[in-house]
């Protein structure tokens, strides 16, 4: 189904909405979610939230990318879920990710303006536009739907390591970057 | 992990929808046979290239002066390896340590594809076999290497008696881990190569707690800080007074009178588009001052201590679901309790009710520690934790009294992160924060003799997280501890390297010299700690 009629249906208070959207992006969204929490009953339960927000506000929103609206519910729902576990389990789930990040954060000592979240996000958005296709998918595969290492290289016919440098260099891109435009975090 | 790289993950989320778009449309392509080949020779000249140009700025690195015994502290530190002790000093035994640090299992282990799909023993054989495939794809050597980064280490003790008559001692070997850790952690103990026999004695939790924002929150609590250095474990061993908690008698609570409101049976209507989330809240009237609750089984909550109201809410599960949910009043009973159902778990103030909601509420007089053995018994995640860790329930059950009376809502010194009163907040953090723990026995050495005790463990290391430092990266650490909480009387203590030449040495104060052979080392008994990084030699 397309993701207009979807999005129509949410519009039309159908309870296939939720339908169509678990058949269309259920797996896509447990998989961020279990990519960032690391427990199948949470990720079950957020994704089940996902589809209560979409349909809390389905109308008024009418999302363009149905796909990336949901994606990014749940992502956030995940995250929010992540923060109260508080979860100490190290190196898993969204830890290691951010961790992974931590390396991206500029050494730019005291700016004296506070970026907003939008803007930050708009510069990475700007770094990932001189990216080649490879490296973009990459990046996002991993720090955005927080794919792992070893998936990503094995469907790339790479080992681990090889990845794991590709990805260092583009953190380290990004850090550079983010210095170049003096974002400060 | 820090505020600005959380925040950086955070932000991201407000990438555009192309870019999310595009990442869930990346497919990543596997190059042609003859490309691969090709870009194998590539990737070679690309790795000797880069690993000559790293290790030459690390070993320019080191020459700075890197390794010092301030300098160096990893973002996850391991604790240290401690010196055995005895029950009680006795001036006629004299001990000699010789402690061995041994790589190992550094050694990379082939695991095969088939190995890999029959570890996943959750999943049907249909399954199995789709993963078995999936390997195969991956892998299409028939599998990969896997290595450990933990280390094995002998801490060997030969304990001399100098008096004329046998001396029967206690002796205590200090350890630390979280309790779920225990079963990988926990050290074996021999005497003369005989297994000793042991009781398991377990600190309190050895950290503190810090503030969510770092400097934006010097006096903040709600998060946990684990000791992460060597002195954090001598401060917390120094006075004796945390061994002398953990070997003293549990914590009671047992005298502590308290009114239950039990809830079973939640009802109300299902879900749909106008009840997203059918909510029960309960209600109360209460004097902050004179009054603590205690839940179990809600998750939401809202609190007014000026106007003396406090609101506790749980999602209303299915039926056949059911559940039992509990409110602890210390001190005074609350008043003006009163159960309503909502529309969904949020605490707006324009939050619609909902009718046709309620429960089953019984309410009867109790004490507390009867209360929190019925409640963690009947709590699955806590029994699945008992089964992990191979602990008994009473044992599990001190550990989480003295967290919950030292840092919790009945704590003069209670923190922000168990602040809300929810039991829950203490069960699954029991097994998590880490602790010292000691093994103890009896040992008989006789007059004139030595005797032998060994203990022997899996060690993890200290390391930091994804080059968060980059004077850190890719470098593991171990260390020991020379004296600390001993009052054995040592007459010498050396220490062994089995590199087994999987390692090269990045930084420490043992006194290795690999090229030269030296792997036995004394060391200097006035020297409190010793140190060692190291770093893989290949993969």
């Amino acid at each position: 189904m397309e993701d207009g009629q979807i999005v129509a249906l949410y519009w039309a208070r159908s309870q296939g909405a939720i339908a169509a959207s678990e058949e269309k992006y259920g797996a896509l969204c447990r998989g961020i979610s279990y990519n960032i929490l690391r427990s199948h009953e949470d990720a079950e339960e957020c994704v089940n939230d996902t589809w209560h927000r979409a349909w809390d506000t389905m109308p008024p929103q009418r999302p363009q990318s149905l796909g990336a609206y949901l994606c990014r519910i749940v992502r956030n729902l995940s995250i929010d879920r992540w923060r109260a576990r508080k979860s100490l389990k190290r190196g898993e789930g969204l830890e290691a990710l951010v961790l992974e990040l931590e390396e991206c954060v500029p050494a730019v000592p005291s700016a004296e303006e506070q970026w907003e979240t939008e803007e930050i996000a708009a510069a990475v958005e700007r770094w990932l536009d001189t990216l080649e296709d490879r490296d973009r998918g990459l990046f996002l595969r991993r720090y955005w739907y927080g794919d792992s290492v070893k998936d990503l290289a094995g469907r790339l016919g790479w080992s681990p390591n090889r990845l794991a440098q590709r990805l260092g260099r583009l953190r380290k891109g990004l850090r550079r970057a983010l210095e170049e435009e003096g974002v400060s975090l | 992990m820090s505020r600005e790289s959380q925040r950086l993950w955070e932000a991201m989320s407000g990438l555009s929808d192309e870019k999310i778009g595009q990442g869930a449309a990346f497919v990543p392509q596997k190059r042609t046979h003859r490309r691969r080949w090709m870009a194998l020779a590539a990737c070679l000249v690309l790795v000797l290239g880069v690993g000559a140009a790293w290790r030459f700025v690390r070993f320019g690195a080191n020459a700075g002066g890197e390794g010092s015994e301030d300098g160096v502290t990893f973002q996850v530190y391991a604790g240290p390896v401690f010196p055995l002790a005895l029950g009680e000093a006795d001036d006629a035994i004299t001990a000699f340590r010789t402690v061995t640090l041994d790589f190992a299992p550094w050694e990379p282990v082939w695991i095969s594809n088939e190995e890999e799909a029959a570890s996943r023993t959750y999943l049907t054989e249909a399954e199995r076999q789709d993963v078995l495939e999936q390997y195969n794809q991956w892998f299409p050597e028939g599998g990969y290497y896997q290595n450990s980064d933990d280390i094995r280490v002998t801490d060997e003790y030969v304990l001399t008696n100098a008096a004329s008559e046998d001396r029967t001692v206690t002796v205590r070997y200090p350890f630390a881990a979280p309790l779920y850790s225990l079963q990988t952690l926990r050290p074996s103990l021999t005497a003369e190569g005989e297994a000793l026999e042991t009781v398991l004695r377990i600190g309190a939790y050895s950290g503190g707690f810090t503030g969510v924002w770092g400097a934006d929150d010097p006096g903040g609590s709600s998060n946990l800080y684990q000791a992460d250095s060597w002195e954090d474990y001598r401060d917390l061993l120094a006075d004796g007074s945390y061994l002398e908690n953990a070997l003293g008698p549990a914590p009671e609570v047992d005298g502590i009178p308290v009114i239950v409101y039990r809830f079973t049976d939640p009802y109300g209507p299902e879900a749909d588009e106008d009840v997203p989330n059918p909510t029960l809240r309960v209600s109360m009237d209460l004097d902050y001052g004179e009054t603590t609750v205690l839940s179990y089984g809600f998750h939401a909550g809202a609190f007014d201590a000026q106007a003396g109201t406090m609101m506790k809410g749980f999602s209303i599960p299915d039926p056949e679901d059911g559940g039992t949910y509990y409110l602890l009043v210390l001190g005074e009973d609350v008043e003006n309790m009163a159960v309503r159902g909502y529309v969904t778990g949020g605490t707006d103030a324009d939050t619609k009710e909902l009718a046709g909601c309620g429960a089953t509420v019984e309410r009867y007089e109790s004490d507390l520690g009867t209360m929190l053995r019925t409640i963690l018994a009947s709590d699955v995640s806590w029994q699945d934790h008992l089964t992990e860790t191979g602990l008994g329930f009473e044992t599990c059950y001190r550990a989480f009294l003295e967290l919950f009376l030292q840092y919790g809502v009945l704590s003069d010194s209670g923190v922000e992160r168990y602040a809300f009163g929810n039991l829950e907040d203490y069960t699954g953090e029991t097994f998590l924060i880490d602790r010292v723990c000691w093994l103890e026995g009896t040992v008989t050495i006789p007059a004139g003799g030595s005797l032998t005790v060994t203990a022997e463990m899996t060690k993890s290391p200290s390391f930091d997280y994804a080059c968060a430092h980059t004077e850190n990266r890719g470098i593991y650490g171990y260390d020991l501890v020379t004296a600390l909480g001993s009052q054995l009387a040592f007459t010498g203590q050396e220490a062994v390297l089995e590199d087994r030449g999987l390692v090269e040495i990045a930084f420490q104060n043992f006194g290795f010299d690999l090229e030269a052979g030296v792997r036995r080392v004394e060391l200097d008994l006035t020297q409190a700690h010793y140190y060692l990084g190291v770093r893989r030699i290949s993969e």
